[in-house]
C-alpha cells in the first residue's frame, strides 16, 4: 500500500490531502533527472472533486510507502476533473530546467571547470526550485576546451546540465556522468557506477523476471579495426594506421572504421584513436523488462521493488543462459549486473518495469573533450 | 435468538417479522473471495511468488415476503428498501457519514455474538410478474387482519468482506485496556511520556494483550492522545506498532551509553531522558564518524523495520548545515546497513528522521548474533562549525504498522484543543477542546491495525519539529477497536 501526499509547500509544513486510495498510481525515475514522472486518479465526486481539482495546481506530491520512505516528489502539472475523480500529473523538479534560463560567461584564459556548469545551474534554481545544496555535487575538474568558449550568453539551464554531463566524469576513464534530483530536491552529480566492479545495489532473482522482456543490440556502430585522420598544424592531413580489437573480430568479424580527428595534433589524435576503437568495439545494449516480487538489497534484507531507482545497479541471479542475455553491463560484454537508466513503478500490478544499459555517451566524451571539429567514426 | 435486520440510523427492517417474511431457505451468505497478486512465473522460476492479498466485498442474497395492510402499504415498504440502498451508495461513493448495516446472527446459543456487515451497494429486485394484480393482491393475514402480500422478493446486497463486532451505524467501540510503566489494563487513559528512560513510569509505549483485541482479523483502531502539560499540540505524533518481543526491545538509545564519539560533551539535565544529554561540535566536510553505541541482543530485533529518529534538546537542534547518516556494522566495521544522508530541508529541527532502519539479521532464524554497533555520521556542506545535542536515538518500531498525525496549519495554538483523534472508523482525523472540534490534522500513511491475539506494542513519538517540547511532557492515550470477523458465529 502507497499513500499519495498533497502538500501547501516544498517545505511540506502544511499537508492539504493524503490517501492511500489512490487509483492508478505509478512513477518513475530516469537520468538525467531523479524523480520523474508521477499519475493517478484521487477517487472523489461532486463538491469534494471540485475542491481537489482547485486544490491541485502547482503543489506539491510524495508518494510514501507504508513505513513512510520517500518513493517520489514532485510538483501538479496537470489535473483533470472527471466523474471518477481528479487525475493527476505531477514532474520530477528536474522540469524546472526546461523553464529557466541563465547567462553563461567563461573567461579567455579557459579555466573554468566541468564541476562550475553543475554548480552554476544549480545556484540559478535554489531554493526557488531545487534545494540550495551542494553536498552531492561531485567535483568535476575537468578543464572546459577552448571549443567551448562558443558556449555562452543566455542558456537553459537543462542545457548548462547537458553540456556538463557530455564531459562525463574521470579524468583517465571515460565514464559517463548523470544528474538527478532526490529526496527533498537535492542535486547529485556523480560518475556512473560501474557494473565491471562487481559492486551492485540491488539483486533479484531470475523468476521474478516477467517472461516479457527486450534485449537489444546493433552492429551498427561497431568498429574493432580504425585508423585515424586528422589535420597536423604543420604537416597537413595526416593519417594513423590502423589499429584493432581481435577478440571483437572473432566475435562479429573485421569492422573497419576511419576516425576523423579534425584539427589536432598527433598525440591527441593517438589517444583519440585508442579511446575511439574502445568505444566502438563493441555493440552497445539495451534491455528492458519487467519484475514482479521482491528484491534484496545489497545489504541482505528484502524489499520491495518500488525502493530501485534510476542511477543504481542491479544484478540478476540464477539466471541460465537465457537470463544471461537479459543483461547489458559493461559495453557489449554480457554480465549479470546492469545500470538502471529507468524505472516505472506500477502500483495496482506491484510492477516494476526497468530499462538497463549505458546511456551511449563515450564517443560523446571523447567528441566533448578533444574538441574534435569534425570529429566522428565513419 | 435469530437476527437478521436490515437498519440505518433511522430505519430498521426485520427480515424475521410480521411485514417482511425470509423465505425459506431465503438467506444465502457468501464467503468471501480472495483476490492474490502473484509475482512473476517466468520459465525459469520455481513457481510464483505471492506478494498481496485481500478480500473482495461478499455478496448476500435475501428472498423474502412483504406483507401489508394494503396495497400502498407494501409499495411504502418497498420504498424504505429503496431508501436504505440508496444510503449504502451515497456513503460509499460520496462518503455521506450516515451508513446501512445487516445484523445478523444465526444461533439461539447465548454467547454466540451478533454481527454487522455493512453494506456498500445493494439491488432489490421484485417478482417478474409483479404487475399482476392478482400476485400483490394476495390475501394474507397481517397484524390481525386481512391484508396484502408480495412473495418473491429479492435482496442482493454487496457487503464488505468481514463482518464487524460492533455496529457501523450506532455501535460504541471496544475500549482496549492499555499497561505501561503506569498501570496495567488501564482504560479512560494511561499516562505515556514523551520519552522513555529508566524510570519505571517513564514510557513512550503501551502494551495490549492479544487476548484483549476480540475478532479474527486485524481491528480498526480508533486512538485518542490528551495533553496532559498544557501548551500547543504537537506538530506531528508518530505511530509505529509491532508485536512484542522477548526480551522486550530496548528502543531508546541514550546518549550517555555511547561507546566513543568525536567532538562530544555530556551536560548532565534532570529533564532530559536518562538525566543527560549530549552536545556536539562538527567540523568536518567529508563523512566522519561522530558517536557509536552498542545493541546487544541483534538477533531479537532482526528483519524488523524501525523508523531511527535523533532527538535534540533544549532547542539545540539539526542545523541544515549538515549531513546525518545512521550505519549499522559490525565490531570490525562490516557494514550491515547505511541510511541515505539525510539533512533538514531549510531550518534546524529538533527530531531528525533518519529515515527507515532494517536491522541484521535480515533473513530466516539465527539466533547468537554478534552485538551490532549503530554509528552516527556526517559531513559539513561547508567549513564552519556545526552545534547539535542528542539527548537520545528512537529506533520506532514500525513492522506491523506506522501512522503519523499531522497538523494541517504551519502554526499550531494551544488554543485549538488539547485533544487529538485519529478515527478511522468514521473516517475523521480531528484536534479538540473538549467541547468543540477542529479539522486541523490529517492522518498519513494506513492507519493503525491492532491484531487479534498477538501480544503487540504502539509506541509514539510527539514531535515539535521547530519548537522544543520537553520529554518531561504526557499524554493520556486510549484506544478502541472495531473487531472484525471473517469467521462467523
Amino acid at each position: 500500500m502507497l499513500i499519495v501526499s498533497v502538500f501547501y509547500d516544498k517545505t511540506e509544513k502544511t499537508v492539504l490531502y493524503s490517501t492511500e486510495k489512490a487509483v492508478g498510481l505509478k512513477f518513475s525515475t530516469q537520468l538525467p533527472g531523479g524523480f520523474s514522472s508521477c499519475s493517478f486518479t484521487a477517487p472523489a465526486r461532486g463538491w469534494e472533486a471540485t475542491k481537489l481539482y482547485r486544490l491541485f495546481p502547482n503543489t506539491h506530491v510524495v508518494v510514501f510507502d507504508k513505513w513512510g520512505r520517500r518513493l517520489y516528489e514532485g510538483r501538479v502539472e496537470d489535473r483533470t476533473l472527471s466523474n471518477e475523480g481528479v487525475a493527476v500529473q505531477a514532474e520530477g523538479y528536474y522540469t524546472a530546467a526546461n523553464d529557466v534560463s541563465a547567462w553563461i560567461t567563461f573567461p579567455a584564459s579557459g579555466d573554468y571547470v566541468v564541476g562550475d556548469l553543475v554548480m552554476h545551474a544549480v545556484d540559478m534554481l535554489s531554493p526557488t526550485f531545487w534545494a540550495e545544496d551542494y553536498s552531492f555535487i561531485s567535483p568535476n575538474d575537468l578543464p572546459l576546451g577552448a571549443q567551448d568558449l562558443e558556449f555562452m550568453g543566455e542558456q537553459k539551464i537543462v542545457d548548462i546540465i547537458t553540456k556538463a554531463l557530455s564531459y562525463g566524469a574521470g579524468s583517465v576513464e571515460m565514464i559517463p556522468a548523470h544528474f538527478a534530483l532526490w529526496e527533498n530536491r537535492r542535486a547529485h552529480y556523480f560518475a556512473e557506477k560501474q557494473p565491471s566492479s562487481g559492486q551492485y545495489d540491488w539483486a533479484v532473482t531470475i523468476d521474478i523476471v516477467n517472461s516479457d522482456y527486450s534485449l537489444s543490440s546493433s552492429l551498427k556502430d561497431v568498429y574493432n579495426k580504425v585508423q585515424t585522420v586528422f589535420d597536423h598544424p604543420t604537416n597537413g592531413q595526416t593519417w594513423l594506421g590502423y589499429i584493432e580489437d581481435k577478440n571483437s573480430q572473432a566475435l562479429y568479424g573485421v569492422r573497419e572504421g576511419t576516425l576523423n580527428a579534425g584539427q589536432t595534433d598527433t598525440s591527441i589524435a593517438e589517444v583519440a584513436q585508442e579511446l575511439a576503437l574502445k568505444t566502438a568495439a563493441y555493440p552497445e545494449q539495451q534491455a528492458s523488462f519487467e519484475l514482479q516480487g521482491k528484491a534484496k538489497s545489497v545489504y541482505g534484507y528484502m524489499d520491495e521493488l518500488y525502493m530501485l531507482r534510476a542511477g543504481q545497479l542491479l544484478r540478476v541471479d540464477d539466471f541460465d543462459d537465457a537470463g544471461l542475455q537479459l543483461m547489458t553491463g559493461t559495453v557489449g560484454k554480457d554480465l549479470a549486473i546492469g545500470f538502471i537508466n529507468r524505472t516505472d513503478y506500477d502500483a495496482d500490478k506491484l510492477t516494476l518495469s526497468v530499462e538497463l544499459g549505458h546511456s551511449s555517451m563515450t564517443m560523446d566524451l571523447l567528441v566533448a573533450r578533444l574538441g574534435l571539429s569534425s570529429g566522428g567514426l565513419k | 435468538m435469530f437476527v437478521l435486520q436490515l437498519a440505518t440510523n433511522s430505519d430498521e427492517i426485520d427480515f424475521l417479522g410480521e411485514a417482511f417474511r425470509l423465505a425459506d431457505g431465503g438467506f444465502e451468505l457468501e464467503v468471501p473471495k480472495k483476490e492474490q497478486i502473484w509475482g512473476a512465473t517466468s520459465r525459469f522460476g520455481l513457481g510464483a511468488r505471492l506478494l498481496d492479498s485481500y478480500y473482495e466485498n461478499r455478496k448476500i442474497t435475501i428472498t423474502f415476503e412483504i406483507h401489508g395492510f394494503n396495497r400502498q402499504d407494501i409499495v411504502d415498504k418497498i420504498g424504505r428498501i429503496e431508501a436504505m440502498l440508496d444510503l449504502a451508495r451515497r456513503h460509499s461513493i460520496d462518503e455521506d457519514p450516515d451508513r446501512v448495516e445487516l445484523r445478523y446472527r444465526w444461533s439461539q446459543q447465548a454467547d454466540d455474538k451478533q454481527v454487522y456487515f455493512e453494506v456498500v451497494d445493494g439491488e432489490f429486485m421484485l417478482p417478474s410478474d409483479v404487475l399482476s394484480v392478482g400476485n400483490i393482491l394476495q390475501n394474507s393475514e397481517f397484524m390481525g387482519v386481512h391484508g396484502s402480500v408480495l412473495y418473491d422478493c429479492k435482496l442482493e446486497l454487496t457487503v464488505l468482506p468481514h463482518a464487524f463486532g460492533v455496529s457501523p451505524v450506532n455501535g460504541s467501540l471496544i475500549e482496549v485496556p492499555l499497561s505501561n510503566g503506569n498501570g496495567t489494563r488501564v482504560t479512560g487513559g494511561i499516562l505515556v511520556y514523551s520519552h522513555d528512560d529508566t524510570d519505571a513510569q517513564h514510557d513512550n509505549w503501551v502494551s495490549i494483550s492479544g487476548a484483549d483485541v476480540p475478532g479474527d482479523a486485524p481491528a480498526i483502531t480508533k486512538l485518542q492522545v490528551l495533553m496532559v502539560d498544557g501548551g500547543s499540540l504537537p506538530a506531528r505524533i508518530a505511530v509505529g506498532h509491532s508485536l512484542t518481543s522477548t526480551p522486550q526491545f530496548a528502543h531508546i538509545i541514550e546518549d550517555s551509553i555511547v561507546e566513543s564519539s568525536a567532538g562530544r560533551t555530556q551536560v548532565s539535565n534532570a529533564a532530559a531522558s536518562g538525566g543527560t544529554y549530549s552536545s556536539f561540535d562538527f567540523t568536518s566536510v567529508t563523512p566522519a564518524k561522530f558517536a557509536t553505541w552498542n545493541i546487544a541482543n541483534a538477533h531479537v530485533y532482526g528483519g524488523k523495520a524501525y523508523r531511527a529518529v535523533a532527538v535534540s534538546f533544549l532547542g539545540i537542534g539539526f542545523a541544515s548545515s549538515m549531513n546525518y547518516m545512521l550505519k549499522l556494522t559490525s565490531s570490525t566495521d562490516d557494514v550491515f546497513f547505511q541510511t541515505d544522508w539525510v539533512s533538514p530541508v531549510e531550518t534546524a529541527v529538533n527530531y531528525l528522521d533518519l529515515g527507515v532502519v532494517v536491522l541484521p539479521p535480515f533473513q530466516g532464524k539465527l539466533t547468537a548474533v554478534e552485538d551490532i554497533k549503530l554509528s552516527l555520521w556526517g559531513f559539513r556542506k561547508a567549513a564552519g562549525t556545526t552545534t547539535f545535542s542528542i539527548d537520545y536515538i528512537y529506533l520506532l518500531p514500525i513492522s506491523e504498522g506506522y501512522r503519523a498525525l499531522q497538523n494541517k496549519l504551519p502554526v499550531v495554538s494551544g488554543a485549538w484543543g488539547s485533544l487529538v483523534i485519529d478515527d478511522p472508523w468514521n473516517g475523521v482525523v480531528y484536534a479538540s477542546s473538549g467541547s468543540k472540534n477542529l479539522g486541523t490534522f490529517e492522518g498519513m500513511f494506513a492507519p493503525i491495525r491492532l491484531i487479534p491475539k498477538k501480544d503487540q506494542r504502539l509506541y509514539f513519538l510527539f514531535n515539535d519539529l521547530y519548537s522544543f517540547q520537553p520529554p518531561t511532557f504526557r499524554y493520556y492515550v486510549r484506544a478502541w477497536v472495531a473487531p472484525l470477523y471473517k469467521t462467523l458465529a
